[in-house]
This record gives C-alpha cells, sequence and structure tokens, in this order.
C-alpha cells in the first residue's frame, strides 16, 4: 500500500466580499461604507489521495473545486485545518515542493502567445532546472505521445485550440511532476482532441505512476479518466469513492434499449417499467427499471416478447450527479 | 544565484524574440519616447537663450539632471517597471495563479520576466548623448569623481526598484493601483527632472524622504556640482534602500497571504 501522497483534515476557505448595489446610487454609496460577507468556499473537506491515482473533483460552478486545488498546490492560504502535499505544507512553497507537481489551468496559458512553444518549454527547463539531455529526451518523448512534433516552432497564436492544450500540457510536464492538477483541461476543446487528450492522460498516468487530479464539468473526462470520484457541493464533500459505488448508490434504474422483430404494443412493455421512449413502428422500445429488479425483468422480456437485440444501460452520469446536487438543494 | 542568472538569460532571449516579431509597434513607442526628450531638450535650451542660469543651475547641469532621470526612467522600464505595471492586470485575470506555481522567487518572476528590448533604443538615443554632454561641460569632473558616482545611481536604482515593487504590491489590497503607481512614479520622475530647490521645502521634503526619487537625480548632480557631501548621500541612500526593501517585502508578505485568487 502506498503512502497517501494528499491529506486534507477538515480543510476550509472562506473569501470576505463586499455587496454593491446596483446603480450608480450604489456605485457611490459602496465608495464610503460597504457591507461585507463571509462566503465558505471550502467547508472541512478531509480526504487523502495515495500516488499514481486519477481523482475527479465535480460540482456545480462554485462548489469549491477549483479553491481545493488552489489550496492542494499553495496558490491560497486555508482558513482552517491542516494539509499536506508530498510531505510538504503547500502555502510554505518551498521550492522542492513547487518542483513536484504542475497546474494546468484550461483557461489560462503559460505559453507566451506570440512565441513558439518551444520557447516556452525552454523557460520551463530553466526554471525548473532541468539537464539539457533530460530535457531533449522529454522534449521528444511527450511531442510524438501528444502528437505535435511539427508544431514546435510555430507561435502560439497561429495553433488551434487543440494544439494549444496540448503545449499546455507538455509545458506542464516537462519537470516530471509527481502530481499534476488539472482544473477544466478539455474546456472549450472538439470532440475528438478531448478524446487524445484524455486517452494521452491515461496513458502517461499508467506510465509514470504521476497522480492526476482533475477538476471538470464534462463528464466523459471523469467517467474515462477518473477511478475515483469525489463529489462537492457548497464546499463540502458530499461523496468521495469508485464511480461504480457513486452509480449503484445514485442509480436507482437501469436503461433497458431494446429492439424487436415484430411490433409490440406500448401497454405490453408497460408492465415491466416506465417507458423511456417507444418507437412509432412498435419496433424498438427504452424501459426505466429498478436496479434491483433489471436482471430479472430482461430476463422475463427475452422470455415473452419477440426481442431482437438487448442493451442494458447505466442512466447518464450527468443526470445522476444532476440528482446528487437536487438531493442537496 | 547562477539559476537566477540563466533564467533571465533566458527571459531576455525571448524579450528579443518577441521584439522581433512586433518590431514596428516597439519602434513607434521607442520613436515616441526619443521625441519626448529632444522635446524637453529643446524647451530648455530656449529657456537658457533669455536667461544664462536659472537660480544658479547652468545649461548642462539641466542636461545633465535630464539626462539622469532619464536613465532611471528608461531602465526601469527596460528592466522592472514593464512587469510590475502588469501586475494588477494579472492578479484581476488570474495569470498571478500561474506564476506563483513556479519554483522561483516570485519578486523576481513578477519583476523580470519581460524585458523591454524596445526601450533600450531612446535608453542609447537620448540618456547617453545627454548625459555625456553634461558631464564633458564640467571640465572640474574627474575619472574618479564620476567613478565614485556609480554607487549613488545603483543604489538610487534599488530604491527606485522597492519602491516600485511596493507600489504594485498594493494590487494586492486594491484591485487598481495603476493610477497611484502613474502619481508615484511617473509623476514624481517629472519632478526630480527639474532642479528640486526651485520648489517650496514641502514638496523637497516629499520628494526626499516620502518618495524619495530626489536621490535617482537631484542629488547625484549636487554631488557632481560638488554641492553636497557623496559619503553623506551614499549614507541616506543606503538607509532609505533598507527601508523601501523593508517596506516592499512586508506589503508583498501579507499581500500573497491576503491573496484569493479569481473565482
Amino acid at each position: 500500500m502506498s503512502q497517501p501522497q494528499i491529506v486534507a483534515k477538515n480543510l476550509s476557505k472562506c473569501f470576505r466580499q463586499y455587496k454593491k448595489e446596483s446603480g450608480l446610487g450604489g456605485s457611490i454609496k459602496s465608495l464610503f461604507r460597504r457591507r461585507y460577507f463571509e462566503i465558505k468556499a471550502v467547508d472541512g473537506i478531509t480526504l487523502s489521495i495515495d500516488e499514481g491515482e486519477r481523482v475527479g473533483f465535480i460540482g456545480p460552478n462554485g462548489a469549491g473545486k477549483t479553491t481545493t486545488l488552489k489550496m492542494f498546490s499553495g496558490l491560497l492560504y486555508p482558513t482552517s485545518g491542516a494539509l499536506s502535499v508530498l510531505g510538504y505544507q503547500p502555502i510554505q512553497r518551498r521550492k522542492e515542493f513547487l518542483k513536484s507537481y504542475s497546474l494546468v489551468m484550461g483557461q489560462r496559458s503559460q505559453l507566451w502567445w506570440d512565441l513558439p512553444p518551444m520557447e516556452g518549454f525552454i523557460l520551463n527547463k530553466e526554471i525548473y532546472e532541468v539537464g539539457d539531455d533530460p530535457f531533449r529526451k522529454r522534449v521528444g518523448e511527450l511531442s510524438s505521445l501528444l502528437g505535435i512534433e511539427d508544431i514546435l516552432e510555430v507561435p502560439m497564436r497561429k495553433l488551434s485550440l487543440g494544439q494549444r492544450m496540448k503545449c499546455e500540457l507538455m509545458a506542464a510536464l516537462i519537470h516530471q511532476p509527481k502530481i499534476l492538477f488539472l482544473d477544466e483541461p478539455t474546456i472549450g476543446l472538439d470532440v475528438v482532441v478531448q478524446k487524445r487528450i484524455r486517452a494521452f492522460l491515461k496513458e502517461y498516468n499508467l506510465n509514470s505512476k504521476v497522480t492526476v487530479i482533475l477538476t471538470s464539468h464534462n463528464m466523459d473526462d471523469v467517467q474515462e479518466l477518473c477511478e475515483r470520484i469525489v463529489v462537492i457541493s457548497r464546499g463540502k464533500i458530499i461523496y468521495d469513492g469508485s464511480l461504480g459505488k457513486l452509480l449503484q448508490k445514485y442509480a436507482q434504474r437501469k436503461y433497458l434499449k431494446m429492439v424487436f422483430n415484430q411490433k409490440v404494443a406500448k401497454v405490453d412493455l408497460e408492465k415491466y417499467g416506465h417507458l423511456v421512449s417507444y418507437a412509432d413502428d412498435g419496433l424498438s422500445a427504452t424501459l426505466s427499471v429498478d436496479r434491483v429488479q433489471h436482471t430479472r425483468i430482461a430476463a422475463e422480456i427475452l422470455g415473452r416478447l419477440p426481442v431482437d437485440d438487448l442493451d442494458i444501460a447505466e442512466a447518464d452520469l450527468k443526470e445522476i450527479i444532476a440528482r446528487v446536487f437536487e438531493g442537496r438543494r | 544565484m547562477f539559476h537566477y542568472l540563466k533564467v533571465y538569460c533566458q527571459f531576455l532571449k525571448s524579450s528579443i524574440s518577441l521584439f522581433m516579431s512586433h518590431r514596428f509597434n516597439f519602434f513607434m513607442g521607442a520613436l515616441a519616447n526619443i521625441v519626448w526628450t529632444i522635446g524637453q531638450l529643446i524647451s530648455i535650451r530656449y529657456l537658457f537663450l533669455k536667461i544664462d542660469r536659472f537660480q544658479g543651475w547652468e545649461f548642462a547641469d539641466l542636461v545633465l539632471l535630464l539626462g539622469l532621470g532619464q536613465i532611471y526612467y528608461y531602465l526601469a522600464f527596460v528592466v522592472f517597471d514593464v512587469n510590475l505595471d502588469r501586475l494588477p492586470r494579472k492578479i484581476i485575470e488570474g495569470d498571478f495563479d500561474r506564476m506563483l506555481t513556479k519554483p522561483i522567487n516570485i519578486k523576481f518572476l513578477v519583476s523580470c520576466e519581460r524585458v523591454a528590448i524596445a526601450q533600450i533604443i531612446p535608453l542609447l538615443v537620448t540618456v547617453i548623448p545627454l548625459t555625456t554632454y553634461g558631464l564633458r561641460s564640467r571640465p572640474d569632473l574627474n575619472a574618479t569623481g564620476l567613478l565614485a558616482s556609480l554607487p549613488v545611481v545603483a543604489l538610487g536604482f534599488g530604491i527606485f526598484y522597492f519602491v516600485s515593487l511596493s507600489t504594485a504590491a498594493l494590487s494586492f489590497f486594491v484591485a487598481d493601483v495603476q493610477s497611484l503607481r502613474d502619481f508615484v512614479l511617473r509623476g514624481s520622475l517629472n519632478l526630480v527632472r527639474i532642479p528640486l530647490d526651485i520648489f517650496p521645502k514641502l514638496i523637497q521634503a516629499a520628494l526626499t524622504f516620502v518618495i524619495p526619487l530626489a536621490f535617482i537625480g537631484f542629488y547625484p548632480v549636487r554631488v557632481l556640482q560638488g554641492g553636497a557631501s557623496l559619503v553623506n548621500l551614499l549614507l541616506i541612500e543606503a538607509v532609505l534602500a533598507v527601508v523601501f526593501y523593508l517596506i516592499s517585502d512586508y506589503l508583498w508578505r501579507v499581500g500573497l497571504r491576503r491573496y484569493s485568487g479569481v473565482g
């Protein structure tokens, strides 16, 4: 059993903000007297993450995912609680700690807009004190894995969003970090690029044992990449475990997608569960059935109806997560 | 130290590449600065066509004062001001997060990430001839005297840097500090290009002790004129450099603790 790389105990972060009434009058008022209030962005989080894990932080906007990530990477002082990352207190920002992780933010770039990505990699090489030979080797390996050998000398501004994201990932991995924090890494990317990036991250994680911690609103990222999911709502962890267990806990129903070789009447299907969809010709339909009963019902349908094809599907992760959050409101 | 030197060399190389890709814009900016300096010089020359001395100051002294002020202005802009000016925006837009993750001194990174290569042009084109003229017109100045004035200039540059670093650190407390920086750095710098002794005592005291930019123009020229003691000036400058270093360090420490990033 490996040692936990990240240990957080009762970690909280409060922000102080002020309210400004709308309009010119409100602006003038707030110039002289401001009404402050406190926001608890992270509220008593406790968790530990082991080496090589791929963990997905999910939650609605403002849930506290990015704030948690920023505390883990030493950008924000926790208001209370204890935090240790790789044995360091992140906020002390010790050089060795800062060298041991990378933070990639999908909406921000660390590479210079007007210069080719290679310039940025060389700058990172100097900042992270990577030797010449290891640097050349890393550039060769990573650019080939990401399929970007041809664009290393092209100015960033001339690259597509997907190419830029790949370059950002490469810049983040030049110094071989032990932990990779990814904040919305696939935001704005097309489906093909998203898939390539996810495949790269998975392969890289398996080969290098880097711990990957990801926040995303894209459930495909979470489903394909993360073995473990941490669901955060209003600063609190409301679920921490595997995707399978999350589905067991919150997805009380399963879907039976059926194709028939002759017409089946609606009433014959509605006996088994809730009819989600039904084709006009009566040759295909989808039923939502109780999770616990789904195997029995499927067997019964197969025995009684003219089924050509039957597929048992989980509920859509987006729906499940939405249901989890609705339950919290 | 060697590590920082290597990183700075890389900043310099990247800045040169950047300069080459935006030559026209940069050249126009440099040209505007050259024209401004020439305009100042013409104004002084015009004044001295009507009078011989201005409250004890000769034409060459004022040229020297203008030259020294411009050295600090351009050098500061080349080395750090171009970066410190951007700090408030970086904080507001969240780019500062990226900087905080780097295993390098944050003040060094914030101050030196880009080198304003274009400003080297007005530095060379206007400042060196101006200062050379100002110094040549004073035959009483010898090489030793000039060498002795170098620590004065270096300490003055240090004071200027720490004042600039302190005002930039206020971005952690106030959303937009650019107008304050313009007032403290540019406004005061304009004043110290004029002989300080023509101002009322209150302004003299403010530019000596509150925003001590008189130490980067007026007092060094006074020393060269023989009107002030070099040792006293060095001592005061050293004390002010330490005081402003401590102020900037405090503001950065508290500011980083308060830093909340962007949502």
